[in-house]
């Protein structure tokens, strides 16, 4: 929001102080019909620079994904490129800028000519319409929240009218050498960002393929999701893991910048400095395009030696292009892309679990195939055939090169981890104290403590169920089992406490139950997880609960349903918020935003049914009607279909 | 050629309809015209939605929606992923990956993949939910409401149930092959999950109307051929009399677009098998078997108000059900009818069989329907044997053009 702010204030003073002095010149003329025109004029200009943001951003939705990173690439240059000018204009100007404006009005005024002010006006808010266009075109690519930066754009150029107005009127008596100055430094990160985003973007589009090592890991600093994290990123360009490339992108173009702006006035700068910091500027460029175009002529990313290149067939068809093979072990591979007779399907690419193309062939005509080799490590990748009935088909790699952990990943699955092994400890200490009431023939007591037992072994079912025999063990319910003798666990002594109201030959079942947990809470520590797994694990959850908890067929007897749902939506929301720094990090911002909310809004209808004065914390499940069960499973299903795309978004 | 599969014999007999109606139904190389007409599909951009004024398939999948969603934007989105996918299987290609992502859910639930497109339309919808419910503006579109879009009012011979009427949103989703239409109603409702919830479903399993003039009359399940007298899909001025919004609505949005009313009309199954043919033909005013109205002898001859019988009385009962309906009795109102039939197992409470006609009719205002029913509902002899048990009425915006969604008209900021 803050750079799109920064942005419509700047271009939005500098038109509004023009289109305010030229009104407040054609006013004192009394000249209605200029004055009318101007305005005219101000919103024509104003309805261009819309349109031509509308055009661009059409074409930019409409193009394929590597055409729009292309066209992101120039957008962001053409937006660094003005946003320099401007500032080196600024720079110049800025002391006397008012000043100038109105003798150029007057000399207008003086050679009679009312248009050539009507002119000045249009062109100004032409001038900065269009860069504000371009500019905040490229800040809204960059942005994942395109609605507050619109936000921002909006309040700058709001502000930037009312400061106008009140330059116009001689209210504000605003330094406008130190505002332009002030601005054009911040202006000169948001720029240096843009250029490391466009270099980011190039990368994607395929035109950069060199410097792609990661320079420095800046993720203690950028921690994905925090507000700091936005400002950094959203201000500075700043990425958690940025490559050689941006690295140098961004310090090429920040340092000159900064330090011509920054320049106290008096010391000028020498000419020969000055030259320098142009030179540099120009520098910059020249390594991103030469950069660019090495990269064009680079497509050919050539297998190392060692091992036996293996060949993978692609066969392009309307339908698709299956790769010949699925799954390979990791080291040197040569694709042949074969056309085999579609006119519209003729390119075929290789793309990385992050989405970058990595290898392809294209305009290939129908009967023709072509070649290219990588060299790949273990991991998942995508072959892509775009305009095909089914465009990705995915493609993994295995073994020797090793797997590249994300640090992240290794984060989530121990918070996961920690959590499993808590609740596997809270649930033997609870169903010791749950049995022993059992045990003591205490119904009322084994009766309260029979929810909140259960609770954490809810939280950590899908777990628990990894063990084959244990969950039935546990928790099967009468119509599971194949006859009444062997039914154990919760459930059965369940059906004693609240239905016969007695512990009558519970005993045994009690020990059998405190053995079981004992042995779950022993093997669990055992455990390894992967991010998938959480993923699957959260989904799980939240089918337990349309599957069993909405039916009231879990707790029949003793109507705590709602205790064991909130128990399911705890484990799936550990899982979830576990794994969400990931998907933030992987540019997934929107999709955990959108299961975020709908977690609260489950939480949201389900808190509905709290009550204190129950052991269990929860209403009992009879008070729930038919709508009410509606409700909460259309809330549950709401959640869990985004949730269950995030396994595929976590998987190394 | 592909190999036939038992589905698709199947489906290409459904299809087969249209080949009778259209080339006197030679029983030689069937299959390859069935092929053809299987493998046909209805685009999905144009000026009107397909599935008004287009021919009628043999099945329907229909499904009403509840909003959950609490912004424009957020059913702008919705209405956006609805285009695109809906698009794509009136192609008759999958909604979305049908399946090469190991870890994920496939994006299309692949009932349809080896399927054609069997002619699929997907009709989308507003119900007046949308500009308001209970007094409240709830996305901000109250102010583009038609004023033609309202509630239906309590109409005589109707007992509703709530769960079985009304919605914000409307698919229709008409094919010859049944699983194709259903295919569309389930991957709209999973794309629309956390934006909106099904409020009610309807399976129909043989349309019972004639939409377009080389259209053969259907059955319904009383046996009697229903809708000889509906307006024709193919007539461009009826349509634009009678069902096609004009520019003289003030909502500029909804020209081009119509209004669907749809009703469940349960029949009264074992009373009306137990009634006399003499009875059944001077309920509904035509001859069983020929489909001929009582006053002539073959199915297309025209209704005689004024004839009457040795008896002296009129031929054409007063309360006949074609007499009450026809435009001729009803200043000229006409209406755009596209029902089938429906069965949904027993009635649990009686144990009778639940089935009847998902009446479904396009037309330029809701108040032809309303005047037509307050007419029949009063009057009808039908009335005996039948009920309507659910009902909803949605506005149907133009068709979309490419690159653009339906209802964006609507919808545009």
């Amino acid at each position: 929001m803050l750079p799109t702010f920064v942005i419509g204030l700047r271009e939005g003073v500098e038109a509004s102080l023009i289109v305010g002095i030229v009104a407040a010149f054609l006013s004192q003329q009394g000249n209605r019909n200029a004055l009318r025109a101007m305005w005219a004029g101000v919103a024509l200009a104003v309805a261009l620079c819309v349109g031509v943001a509308l055009v661009l951003e059409a074409v930019n939705q409409d193009l394929p994904q590597r055409q729009q990173e292309r066209l992101e690439t120039v957008v962001a240059f053409a937006a660094v490129g003005m946003v320099t000018f401007m500032i080196v204009w600024m720079r110049r100007h800025a002391a006397n800028l008012a000043g100038e404006l109105q003798q150029t009005a007057a000399h207008a005024l003086a050679s009679g000519s009312m248009w050539a002010l009507v002119g000045m006006a249009f062109f100004a808010v032409l001038r900065e319409g269009l860069e504000t266009a371009v500019f905040l075109l490229a800040a809204f690519q960059a942005s994942s929240d395109p609605a507050s930066a619109g936000l921002g754009a909006t309040l700058g150029v709001v502000v930037a009218v009312i400061i106008g107005y009140g330059i116009y009127r001689g209210g504000i008596k605003l330094n406008l050498a130190r505002f332009f100055k002030f601005t054009s430094a911040v202006l000169v990160l948001v720029a240096a960002g843009l250029v490391a985003s466009a270099l980011h973007t190039a990368h994607e589009g395929a035109w950069l393929t060199s410097g792609q090592a990661q320079a420095i890991d800046l993720s203690w600093l950028v921690v994905p999701g925090t507000v700091s994290s936005s400002l950094l990123t959203g201000i500075l360009g700043l990425q958690p893991q940025p490559v050689v490339a941006e690295v140098v992108g961004w310090l090429l173009y920040a340092v000159p910048m900064l330090t011509f702006v920054l320049w106290p006035r008096r010391t000028s700068l020498s000419r020969s400095a000055g030259r320098a910091i142009k030179g540099g500027v120009a520098a910059t460029l020249l390594v991103a395009l030469a950069l660019g175009l090495a990269a064009c002529g680079d497509d050919d990313t050539s297998a190392s030696s060692g091992g036996d290149a293996r060949t993978i067939k692609l066969t392009l068809s309307d339908q698709g292009c299956a790769p010949s093979e699925k799954s390979i072990p990791a080291g040197a591979v040569t694709f042949v892309v074969e056309n085999s007779g579609s006119a519209k399907v003729t390119e075929g690419e290789i793309l990385d679990a992050k989405g970058v193309i990595i290898g392809e062939r294209e305009n290939i005509a129908p009967g023709l195939s072509a070649d290219f080799s990588l060299n790949m490590k273990a991991g998942d990748y995508t072959v892509q055939c775009p305009n095909a009935d089914t465009e990705r088909f995915a493609f993994k790699v295995t073994g020797a090169g090793g797997t590249e952990t994300d640090p992240k990943l290794a984060t989530a699955t121990a918070i996961w981890k920690q959590f499993v092994d808590e609740n596997a400890a809270e649930l033997l200490k609870r169903t010791k104290a749950f049995t022993a009431a059992v045990k003591a023939g205490d119904v009322a007591k084994a009766r309260d403590q029979f929810a909140t037992t259960r609770l954490y072994y809810e939280r950590i079912e899908p777990v628990a169920e990894s063990f084959g025999d244990l969950d039935p063990s546990i928790d099967a319910r009468v119509n599971d089992v194949a006859s009444g003798d062997t039914w154990t666990g919760f459930h059965r002594i369940e059906r004693a406490l609240f239905v016969k109201n007695s512990t009558a030959g519970m005993a045994k079942y009690a020990d059998k139950l405190l053995a079981d947990v004992t042995k779950l809470h022993d093997e669990i520590p055992e455990l390894g997880y992967q991010a998938p797994q959480l993923a699957n694990g959260a989904v799980e959850l939240l089918n337990e609960v349309a599957k069993s908890k909405i039916t009231g067929e879990e707790d029949r007897y003793s109507h705590t349903d709602l205790s064991d749902f909130q128990g399911n939506l705890d484990g799936a929301k550990t899982a979830f918020e576990a794994l969400k720094p990931v998907l933030v990090d992987r540019k997934k911002q929107k999709l955990a935003t959108t299961i975020s909310a709908r977690f609260a809004a489950v939480e949201k209808t389900l808190a509905t049914y709290r009550r204190s004065d129950e052991p269990s914390g929860w209403a009992s499940y009879k008070e729930l009607t038919k709508a009410d069960r509606r409700t909460l499973t259309q809330a549950i299903d709401a959640l869990a279909e985004p949730l269950s795309t995030v396994a595929s978004q976590v998987s190394t | 050629m592909p190999n036939l599969t038992r589905r698709r014999l199947l489906g290409a007999a459904g299809g087969g309809a249209l080949g009778i109606a259209a080339g006197g139904g030679f029983a030689l190389g069937r299959t390859t015209d069935d092929e053809a007409v299987a493998a046909t599909t209805f685009p999905f951009y144009g000026e009107r939605q397909a599935g008004i004024t287009t021919p009628s398939q043999d099945r329907l999948a229909f499904g009403a929606l509840d909003l959950t969603l609490t912004s424009a934007a957020d059913l702008r989105d919705l209405l956006r992923t609805w285009t695109t996918a809906a698009e794509r299987m009136t192609r008759g290609v999958p909604a979305g990956d049908p399946g090469n992502e190991p870890l994920a859910p496939p994006e299309d639930t692949g009932e349809a993949l080896d399927l054609h497109a069997a002619r699929l339309t997907i009709t989308i919808g507003f119900g007046p939910g949308v500009f308001e419910r209970d007094g409240e503006d709830r996305f901000g579109l109250a102010s583009r409401r038609p004023q033609a879009l309202r509630e239906l009012p309590a109409l005589p011979g109707e007992d509703l149930e709530a769960e079985r009427s009304g919605g914000d949103l409307c698919v229709q989703a008409c094919a010859d092959d049944p699983q194709v239409a259903f295919h569309a109603v389930r991957n709209l409702t999973r794309l629309a999950r956390g934006a909106a919830t099904l409020r009610w479903t309807q399976l129909g399993f043989g349309r019972t109307s004639s939409v377009t003039s080389s259209q053969e009359t259907m059955r319904n399940l009383q046996g009697f051929k229903d809708g000889t007298k509906n307006l024709k899909g193919d007539d461009d001025d009826a349509m634009r009399k009678h069902v096609i919004v004009g520019a003289g609505e003030p909502q500029r949005w909804m020209h081009g677009g119509s209004y669907m009313v749809t009703r469940r009309i349960r029949m009264l199954i074992e009373a009306w098998d137990r009634t006399t043919l003499d009875d059944q033909e001077l309920t509904i005013g035509r001859r069983k078997l020929s489909g001929s109205p009582l006053t002539g002898t073959k199915e297309h001859d025209a209704l005689d108000f004024k004839a009457r019988g040795a008896d002296g009385k009129p031929a054409m009962p007063l309360n006949a059900h074609v007499r009450l309906a026809a435009p001729e009795t009803n200043g000229g109102v006409a209406i755009l009818r596209r029902g089938y039939s429906y069965t949904d197992g027993i009635d649990a409470a009686s144990g009778q069989l639940d089935a009847g006609l998902f009446f479904i009719a396009f037309q330029r205002d809701p108040r032809q329907f309303i005047e037509l029913q307050r007419r029949l509902g009063a009057t009808d002899a039908l009335n005996e044997y039948i009920r309507h048990t659910g009902s909803a009425v949605f506005a149907v915006p133009p068709g979309a053009v490419r690159g653009g969604y339906v209802g964006d008209g609507l919808l545009r900021a």
